[in-house]
Parts: C-alpha cells; structure tokens; sequence
C-alpha cells in the first residue's frame, strides 16, 4: 500500500507510480494495464484521480485506449528508452542537487558513488 | 439540435430553445445550491452557501462542530423545509421528490436491534425502491459480517461497517454520509473506504463529511469548508494542493 | 406501496400495546377474583380511561419518537411523500384504537358483574357505536396532542421552548380528558343504549340533554380528526425540522 505525499497532487504521483511501473516492467510494452476501478482501489484513491493520471500518460504517448478492450501500454520502443532516460535524469538531477546543497563536491559524490556501486556488486 | 436529444447546460436558466422541437435539459451537476440559509430560531446554522457538486465525485465536507455541516446535509436529505435561497438536486427542486435520489447516513443511525442483517435488508427493501439485496450479501460476505446474528450482538466497529453497507446499497445518485468514520477503528475504516471506491461511479455523488482530513484526504475528488455556517473554500482537492503547495489536512488547518 | 411503512409501524406498536392488553386483562381479572365485580360500574370507567389514555399515549409516544428521535431521520428518508408519512401513523393509529376498544369490551366482561352484564346485553349496534365511540375518543386526543407536538417542533422555537410548549399541552391536554371525557364522548352513545331498552349506570346520566348537542359532539369529533390531520401534514411538508 502506498503512502502519498498529501503536499504534492495525488494524480501526479500516480502518474510517477506508474511510470515506475513501465520502466521495471511491470507493466511491460503491450500489457493491458488494469482498470481504473482495480488501480483505485489498489492505490486507495478515488477513480477520478486514477482517471486524470491515466489522461496525462495517455497525452505523453505512454499509454493508448483500444475502445473495447481497456488500455494498453505502448508498444513504441522509443517512447519507453525515452521515458527510461527521463526517469534516470530527473533521479540523478535530484540527487546532485541535494547533496550539492549539502556542500559535496562533484569528486567526492563521484568517489562515493563508484564505490557503492563495487560494494553492491560484490553482494 | 435534434429532437429528443440530451443537452448539457451550464446553468439551466440560460437555455433559450428557439426551433419547436422538444430538447430535454438535464443539469450537469447533482447538487446546485444558491444563498442557502438555515436558522434554528435566532441562531443562524447556514449563511449564504452557494456550491455546486459534480456528479461522479466524492467530496468531502470539513468543518467544526457546529459549523453546519450536519445541518446541510439534512437539508439535503430534504429534512428541514423550512429553508431560504434555492437548491436543486439531480435538477429536481422539490426535496420531498428528490428524496428517491438521496439517501443519508446520520451519524448516528438507527436500527432496529433485535434485527439480524437479513430482516433489515427485507425491511429496508420494503421501504426503498430497488434496493440492493445482493450487494449487501456479497460486501457482509467478503468482510465476515454474519447475517444471522442480531444487530445488538455487533461490535462497534461492525455495526457501523454493517449499517454502512446497508445504506451504500440503496439505490440513490447522492449519498450523504455524516462523519461515518468517528470512532471507528483503522481495519473497519479501511474497510469502508475500500467498500467506497468500488461503489463510486459516473452517475453517484458520495458527500462524507469528516474530522479526520488527513487520513481521509487521497479519498476525497474535493473539499468543502465549512466555517461557522459560512462556505470557506469549495475546492478539488488536486487543484488545492497544485495552488497552495501544501496538504489539504494543513490548508483546513490554517482556514480555521 | 408505501403501506410498508404501515407495516412496519403495526410491527413496532404490537409490544407496547401487547403489553397495556395484558395488563389491562389481568387487572379485571383480578378485580373479578377480588369480588369488586359486583362493585357497579366504576371499574368500567376505569378501564374505559386506562385504555383511552394509555393508547392515547403509546401512539403520541410513538408519533414523538418518529418525530424526533433517530429513528425519524430513518423514516423521513423514505421516499415519500409528507401526507403518506402522516396516513401510515394515523392508519396504524385507527387499528389499534379498535383493539383497544375489543380489549375494553372482553375486559368488561372479565370483570364480571355490572360491566359484564352490559356488556353482553349490547346489540350489534350499539356495540358498533361503543367501539365508534372509543375510537373516536382514542384518536381524537392522539391526534390533537400529535399536533401540537408537531407545532414546537417549528424552528421558530429554540430547543427549551420547545419542552416547555409540548409539557403544557400535554398537561391541559390530559387534565381535559380527564374531568371531562366520558360525559362528551359517551352521550350519543348512552342515548342509543337507552332507546334501546339497556339501561347504563344513573349517575352518569346527565340530568338534561338534547339529542342535537350530543349529535353535535360526534360531529365535532369527526371533524377535528381529519383537521388535525391534514394540519399536521401541512406542518411537516413546509416547516417541521427533521433533527434531533
């Protein structure tokens, strides 16, 4: 169960949730998402909210209607790498930023990155 | 226009038909209200409230006691006649007809208590037209709700989860709900919440009115505030949050 | 359709009534077993009170709670109209006015004695118009006193008013009856008793009266009812507050 934060707009969040979802593949290229119903009550929003965010996604080419049958993740390979890189950019802006603020230097958050990453990899 | 063709208007009273063909209007929103006023002898419970409520949507309606909250949704309910300034639900404005449409919780309901869940629902399929057996059925089974046991024998919890169900299964466009969540406990109220978002749809209103704001907010499309018989803010609750940045719970806080 | 609502209201006065039957059933016959059967008529006057008021008041209790209380706001959002939510009170009101008018005549009889006596010597008639009588007397006062119950709840008056209003009423309300009920209602009936050829007990008898003044009684009571009712319809319709 998610907790949302209640500063920022709900649907916004769903729509980063779901984008989230495309990029782990959950929701791979092709898949028939659920409906809005089954994303409200699993999210614990109101439909309309699940309804404005599945609209945004719809307008930014990651998701389409198919009238019958419910919506679909997109199948356009290059909408998904696009959306992939957006995610990681906007990720790592957020971090540099904070830690920027913090005082760090790009050497040291380098160091410390590389690092990490050789621990992680040795788990 | 067509003849026999559905027209949705902003405000009915602009609509000028010209050709003589018959074009049925019906009112987009489920509630309309105008300068509402509600006093109980000298004391003033409304004054001048003015909203309106889209259908399809849960709104939430916020407020101190005695900030008249009860008091609208009784007018709703089409239980005090006695009121000035207009409101028109489902576009009807006689609140004795509309009563079909509406259905009410109070915050304190009543049952019969020697009742088990069954003989309410006989008793209240009598008295409500298309009244939903099965639904009640269904949800008291999913949530382990007996039906044979007398409603005196209930918990807390249950009793209020049981009655919920019961009055969410009438047949009725707009449901008003007065503070069902008070002294509920969390698994009950996840409970209802779940029961609330499966029942939402296009052509039903859901009106809750609530103290716990900040548990409640991601269920709420938008906020009504009431503050000492006036009409605070009538806001979505996402469009609150984009212009001010901050937590519905936090922008009441600071209204009041 | 709605006489569910009638239903429902017969199924939530059968215990209160059950229970002043009972009682009233025991008293006689009690009264019979401790001999003051024989003690002339004045334990059917009591009975004819007993049951009058407490009938009277289980039905404007009931009104009251309906009115007030939460089981009104659940009645209320029944989707009708405010003359059927008045018609299934007064319907149920009528039924048991005429049990309790039963009730009254296999009292009577219990008691044995005078009571008895008269009782079992009434042609159909003038039982009818015993009953008519009874219920008339029954609902006449339910439905007065549910009237003026019905007035302090315009939110005109704030919530104490309101309790002072409604004791006043009811006090001069059941101080009537009670000084001068029998003699108003039962003088029709007396007279078609005595013409035919039954004979009720003398000192109620009045010492002069005209058929007319006691036709005119009957005429008012059958007046007053349907007036109390369509006041109360027009009362709830337009101002009376649902709230408790």
């Amino acid at each position: 169960m998610e907790t949302f934060d209640p500063n920022i707009p709900l649907y916004q969040q769903i729509v980063s949730l779901m984008k989230q979802r495309f990029v782990s593949g959950v929701y791979g290229p092709g898949m028939k998402i659920p409906s809005i119903r089954e994303l409200a009550m699993e999210y614990r929003v109101t439909p309309n909210t699940v309804q404005r965010a599945l609209q945004l996604l719809e307008q930014e080419g990651l998701i389409f209607t198919e009238r019958t049958n419910g919506k679909f993740v997109t199948n356009d390979m290059q909408a998904m790498e696009r959306l992939r890189t957006d995610i990681l950019t906007e990720q790592v802006r957020n971090v540099l930023l904070s830690l920027r603020e913090h005082g760090y230097t790009d050497e040291e958050i380098k160091a410390c990155m590389e690092e990490e990453m050789r621990r992680n990899e040795s788990k | 226009m067509k003849a026999n063709e559905m027209v949705t208007v902003q405000s009915p009273e602009t609509v000028t038909v010209q050709s003589r063909e018959i074009v049925t209007v019906q009112s987009p929103e489920m509630v309309y209200a105008n300068g509402l006023q509600v006093s109980y002898g000298r004391h003033a419970a409304l004054q001048d409230i003015s909203f309106s409520l889209p259908r399809g949507e849960i709104i939430g309606l916020v407020g101190e006691n005695g900030s008249g909250k009860s008091t609208l949704m009784r007018l709703l309910a089409g239980m005090i006649p006695s009121y000035r300034g207009k409101v028109r639900i489902c576009g009807m404005t006689d609140l004795w007809k509309a009563k079909k449409r509406v259905s009410f919780l109070p915050a304190v309901p009543f049952f019969e208590k020697e009742k088990n869940v069954l003989q309410t629902i006989e008793c209240f399929s009598g008295l409500f037209p298309g009244y939903r057996k099965e639904m009640v059925q269904t949800l008291c089974a999913r949530f382990g709700l007996s039906l044979s046991e007398k409603l005196s024998a209930f918990s807390t919890g249950r009793l209020a989860l049981a009655l919920f169900i019961l009055h969410i299964s009438r047949e009725a466009d707009l449901c008003l709900l007065d503070e069902p969540f008070r002294g509920i406990d969390i698994k009950t109220r996840q409970a209802m919440k779940d029961v609330l978002i499966e029942t939402v749809s296009p052509e039903k209103t859901f009106l809750i009115s609530t103290h716990e704001i900040l548990e409640m907010e991601p269920l709420f499309d938008r906020i009504i505030l009431l503050k000492e018989g006036h009409l605070v803010f009538d806001e979505a609750a996402d469009s609150l949050r984009e212009r001010t940045g901050k937590a519905v719970a936090e922008v009441i806080r600071e209204a009041m | 359709m709605m006489k569910r609502l009638l239903k429902y209201e017969l199924g939530r006065l059968i215990l209160p009534f059950g229970i002043l039957y009972a009682l009233s059933l025991l008293l006689s016959l009690s009264i019979r077993l401790a001999g003051g059967g024989e003690g002339g008529s004045l334990a059917g006057i009591l009975f004819t009170f007993l049951l009058t008021l407490g009938s009277a008041g289980i039905l404007v209790w009931r009104f009251y709670q309906t009115l007030y209380g939460h089981e009104a706001v659940f009645l209320f959002s029944v989707p009708t109209g405010a003359a059927a939510q008045i018609a299934f009170r007064v319907l149920s009101a009528l039924v048991f006015s005429v049990l309790s008018g039963f009730v009254m005549m296999v009292s009577s009889l219990l008691i044995g004695g005078e009571p008895s006596r008269l009782t079992l010597s009434l042609t159909p008639l003038s039982a009818a118009v015993y009953l008519g009588g009874m219920v008339l007397s029954i609902l006449g006062l339910t439905l007065e006193l549910e009237l003026f119950l019905t007035l302090s709840g315009l939110p005109v008056f704030r919530p104490r008013q309101k309790r002072w209003i409604s004791a006043f009423f009811v006090l001069s309300f059941a101080a009537d009856r009670f000084i001068s009920p029998a003699r108003d209602r039962l003088w029709p009936m007396q007279l078609i008793l005595t013409s035919n050829g039954l004979f009720f007990s003398g000192d109620r008898i009045p010492a002069d009266f005209s058929l007319s003044f006691s036709l005119a009684g009957v005429l008012l009571s059958l007046i007053r009812i349907p007036v109390c009712i369509l006041l109360i319809i027009f009362l709830i319709r337009r101002y009376v507050m649902i709230a408790e």
